[in-house]
């Protein structure tokens, strides 16, 4: 009866979401152990997660773990589950998460849950909350399986501060699994583009921004929050900005500290992608925008006058104590 | 990447354009046979689909209580709206 959380390695470190999900493991208190499965990284970094709450770690070195396979990935995945005994599979809420989950579960014959917001144990059984509808309703689910699988949105829980003196196992995998994919050429996307999921400020544009160049009036204030750019469906179809900036139902999902939407009316469609942000501020020159039904902060105003000045007061703040 | 096929993949918004269908094409599309297949068509038992066969049960449906009191930023310009929105955030320890 063990958890196994799956663990992103994201430019040499865990994804913030990871230690999140060591944390919501150890809180449930299974009988079993919290396991973690890192591939791609080596023993070392296994330190960290054991810090941060794992009891024991399957550790993925062979060349082929560099990034992520389907085929690999739940090879493996299934492999240590059944070996740790696991009872719950928690993997991250992010493309590569949602790829893994489901192929997973029908592996184990294991009940999924995907774009959960919050795990309980409760009654001796585990319950998944999400939202379901369009971001509109949340529904608790439970499965009548031995095995759950489930994605867990960023942001939704914390992690536990570092032990350094916990102790864990390490256990190295060995070779990789073989696979029937092979990857031919792998683009980046435009350099030095902070991941959405883990940003913890981020401005996103819509509609209302007009064109293409809202985007440059948005630029400096996602760089002075330390932030990154998001964008609602419709500039991204029109071709405004990368597709890798959308937010929203068809898009990412999104649980930064800020999020600060510029131009957005506020479809259902775009909330699901980020009605979790801790603060939501709206500036849009539409007072009936459905987006301040959700927001903190709203701002009725002309975007290209309120945001170069937000930009500069941020800039002016005094640093804080 | 490249696999061998049968495959299944995913597709985003991103991949291709919806083409309109012109009004033959919906009378055409609207005479086509619809096969309908019963569980026991292709050999399952009517325990093992539906609710009887989800392994997910639904113990509760919600709508999450919102806290949605939205402060609006008022003031004579669009600028003086701006720096007033980024003292509101520091003082409310958002920044």
């Amino acid at each position: 009866m063990s958890a196994l959380v799956i663990i992103e390695w994201v430019n040499g470190k865990p994804a913030a979401a990871s230690l999140e999900h060591l944390g919501a493991a150890r809180r449930l208190a299974l009988p079993g152990p919290v396991v973690a499965l890192l591939l791609g990284a080596g023993p070392a970094a296994a330190e960290i997660l054991i810090a941060h709450g794992a009891d024991k770690i399957y550790v993925g070195t062979a060349a082929e773990y560099a990034d992520y396979n389907s085929d690999i990935w739940v090879d493996s995945a299934a492999c240590v589950a059944r070996e740790s005994g696991a009872a719950l599979i928690v993997a991250a809420h992010t493309p590569q998460g949602a790829d893994l989950a489901p192929r997973l579960a029908f592996r184990l014959q294991a009940g999924c849950a995907t774009g959960c917001v919050n795990i309980e144990n409760r009654d001796g059984a585990l319950h998944f909350t999400r939202p379901c509808y369009g971001g509109n309703v949340r529904e608790t689910v439970r499965f009548n399986t031995a095995v759950a699988v489930a994605t867990l949105r960023a942001g939704t829980c914390d992690a536990l501060p570092a032990d350094v003196s916990r102790y864990g196992e390490i256990i190295d995998l060995g070779a990789a699994p073989a696979t029937r994919i092979r990857r031919v050429e792998l683009r980046r996307e435009a350099a030095g583009a902070q991941r959405l999921e883990e940003a913890r400020a981020i401005v996103a544009g819509g509609r209302g921004l007009n064109g293409p160049e809202g985007f440059k009036v948005l630029q400096p204030l996602a760089e002075v929050l330390g932030g990154a750019m998001g964008a609602s469906r419709v500039p991204c179809d029109l071709g405004w900005c990368s597709h890798a900036m959308q937010i929203g139902l068809t898009g990412k999902t999104v649980t930064p500290d800020l999020y600060i939407a510029v131009g957005i009316s506020g479809a259902s469609h775009h909330l699901a992608g980020c009605g979790n942000a801790k603060t939501i501020v709206a500036i849009n020159t539409d007072a009936d925008a459905a987006i301040f039904r959700d927001a903190k902060f709203g701002v009725v105003g002309d975007y290209a006058k309120v945001v170069p000045a937000l930009t500069a007061a941020i800039k002016a703040l005094p640093p804080l104590q | 990447m490249v696999t061998a096929l049968p495959a299944i993949v995913t597709i985003s918004n991103e991949l291709g354009t919806p083409r309109t269908p012109t009004l033959r094409e919906t009378m055409r599309a609207a005479r086509k046979p619809v096969v309908v297949w019963k569980a026991s068509d292709v050999g399952l038992e009517a325990g093992a689909v539906g609710a009887a066969g989800s392994r997910t049960v639904r113990t509760r449906l919600f709508a999450p209580v919102k806290d949605s009191r939205c402060e609006m930023i008022e003031a004579t310009t669009p600028e003086a709206q701006g720096v007033k929105l980024a003292q509101r955030l520091r003082e409310a320890k958002v920044l």
